[in-house]
């Protein structure tokens, strides 16, 4: 005899399984610490590699200019100010992505507390038969 | 409006019934008009121009994700600026390449919002895009607009120099490489008009954000009205600043219709719970179940109002005219039919005439005593074995039954709505919330698990 109640609860947790649930999931592996840092370096090679294209558009746009001053440029201050501008491209890219999957990992925990939660009622009600 | 409730009740029918295909009639549609568009904007790669190839990857992209639409745009549009000059194929894909790099790391969902922004460009309706988004997307939507207006102005710059490009692939061995990238950056980077307007879009989606956000009445139809007012203002600045090719009367009445628009899109969006059929399989030691929940569509009802019928039994606080819920009525109810202890005898009689009076003689008063009967069954329900275990929490359930809370469609309970349509529907919702399966597969099933 199918029970009526159980095919619900089944259902929703179906249904979230199979949507969020499988994001979530991949999520829910790692401690938010781990998870955060992981994005967090991702965001930080994605950066960099912008950096590099936005540096190489910048050097061909002005490539005569710095054909002109090669001699009489001072390499360590081009340098220095390269390296400010990445730094604040890097650390103002990782900031921001901290927050959001700070923000999308605890809306993750939540989820996964109520299908856990369901979990549990579903264990219940199997003990209980 | 009632009109429009059944058509929203219609739509929302039709659209759980045909979600599937909904989505790749969209999808192939989007794809398939992006398409035509970049090849009778660029149209460089004969091979590319024929129609069997733009039908076939329409269809690729009706299956495959909407993400994917991106890609296949991008690889469209750099294929044509390849056959057209490396120079120019080369910054598209630098564009492309940041875009993907910097922006959808973080919200891949509105990758469509990019093909739909210079498709609005080049239909001349531009204004609807921040004002849409910010309406319904997120501060990152920023981010896609300005993309969207970067792709729009490049591809233009490329359309309007076809010629100069052309000349410089002729005589491309006396050209100077450096030189032809250096024209196609300015002309991609450069351009300040099309910096001016990606700021004033940027400027418009973040206050339209930011008012619909807000804890008060009417905060979507304001955020479309202050959003207008800054999106002519910002263009029409902008325009004088820069002499961008855009005309005043055309600012203005673009924008005006691109808020008429949104005015209706927003009565669909936020009044409408887009539920989906959800089709799931699983099992236990018994059986295996394939299950197909289908989310309970509901008639709005119109507001009830019950008259009063002796008003030297009432008090006078209450009024003789007044919008109520069942629990209402049933008050009423009991405080009519319970004499006091004095004079039972010869109230009696007096008080069933004035009932049925008042109720109607035959079918209206079996109506209202259905109406006052149904909220004792529901107070009782939880006491028996119709208990539903699987009801909204206690939070989301006290939400529901308050007069003026909104669920939205993604399952969460807003205190926000005060127009008359949603708080006719409290009652209702009030009324469903305790039925089992009631909210199943509503939508917002991360919410009831």
């Amino acid at each position: 005899m199918v029970d009526e109640e159980r095919v619900i609860l089944m259902t929703r947790m179906a249904a979230f399984a199979t949507r969020e649930g499988r994001k979530d999931s991949k999520i829910n592996e790692y401690f938010r610490s781990d998870y955060v840092g992981f994005e967090v370096v991702k965001s930080a090679i994605s950066a960099t590699i912008a950096f590099g294209v936005l540096f190489v558009v910048y050097l061909i746009s002005d490539f005569e200019g710095l054909i002109g001053d090669f001699y009489n440029a001072s390499f360590l201050d081009l340098g220095k100010t390269v390296l400010f501008f990445y730094l604040v491209t890097v650390v103002g890219y990782c900031f921001i992505s901290y927050i959001v999957f700070s923000h999308r990992y605890a809306r993750m925990r939540k989820r996964m507390k109520k299908y856990y939660k369901g979990l549990r009622k579903l264990r219940k009600m199997y003990e209980r038969d | 409006m009632t009109t429009l409730l059944d058509l929203k009740q219609t739509i929302q029918t039709y659209y759980i019934k045909y979600e599937f295909y909904i989505s790749l009639g969209w999808k192939f549609l989007l794809a398939l008009v992006s398409l035509m568009t970049i090849n009778s904007k660029l149209g460089y790669q004969g091979v590319l121009m024929s129609p069997l190839i733009v039908l076939m990857c329409s269809l690729l992209c009706a299956i495959l994700p909407a993400t994917f639409l991106v890609v296949m745009d991008a690889l469209f549009v750099l294929a044509h600026l390849w056959a057209l000059s490396r120079e120019a194929a080369i910054v598209g894909f630098l564009i492309f390449i940041l875009m993907f790099l910097l922006y959808y790391r973080f919200a891949p969902a509105d990758a469509p919002a990019v093909i739909v922004t210079p498709l609005c460009f080049a239909m001349g309706f531009p204004y609807v895009m921040p004002l849409g988004l910010g309406l319904l997307g997120t501060p990152a939507s920023v981010v896609t607009v300005v993309f969207g207006t970067v792709i729009h102005y490049y591809l233009k710059f490329i359309s309007d120099n076809v010629a100069t490009f052309r000349e410089a692939a002729a005589d491309e061995a006396a050209a100077d490489t450096i030189a032809r990238l250096q024209s196609v950056i300015d002309g991609a980077f450069g351009n300040n008009t099309m910096i001016a307007i990606a700021a004033v879009f940027a400027v418009t989606l973040v206050i339209v954000y930011v008012i619909r956000r807000l804890p008060v009445d009417h905060c979507h139809d304001i955020a479309i009205g202050v959003g207008s007012i800054t999106l002519m203002i910002g263009m029409l600045i902008a325009s004088a600043s820069y002499n961008a090719d855009v005309s005043a009367p055309g600012v203005i009445i673009g924008t005006i219709l691109a808020a008429l628009l949104l005015k209706g899109l927003e009565f669909f969006t936020f009044n409408l719970d887009y539920s989906r059929v959800e089709n799931v399989q699983f099992e236990d030691d018994d059986y295996y179940y394939y299950v197909k929940a289908v989310p309970k569509v509901s008639v709005p009802t119109p507001e009830r109002r019950v008259k009063q019928i002796n008003r030297a039994n009432l008090t006078s606080s209450e009024d003789s005219s007044s919008p109520v819920d069942g629990n209402t009525r049933r008050v009423v109810y009991e405080r009519r039919v319970r004499p006091s202890s004095d004079n039972f005898a010869a109230g009696k009689k007096r008080r069933r005439t004035d009932l049925e009076k008042s109720l109607g003689s035959d079918g209206t008063s079996r109506e209202a005593d259905k109406s006052v009967a149904a909220p004792q069954r529901r107070r009782q329900a939880p006491t028996g074995r119709a208990r539903n275990p699987y009801a909204a929490p206690s939070k989301a359930r006290n939400a529901a039954t308050r007069p003026g809370t909104q669920r939205t469609p993604q399952g969460r309970t807003t205190a926000r709505a005060s127009s008359g349509v949603r708080t006719a529907e409290a009652p209702r919702r009030a009324q469903t919330a305790n039925r089992p399966g009631t909210n199943l597969g509503t939508g917002s099933t991360d919410e009831k698990i």
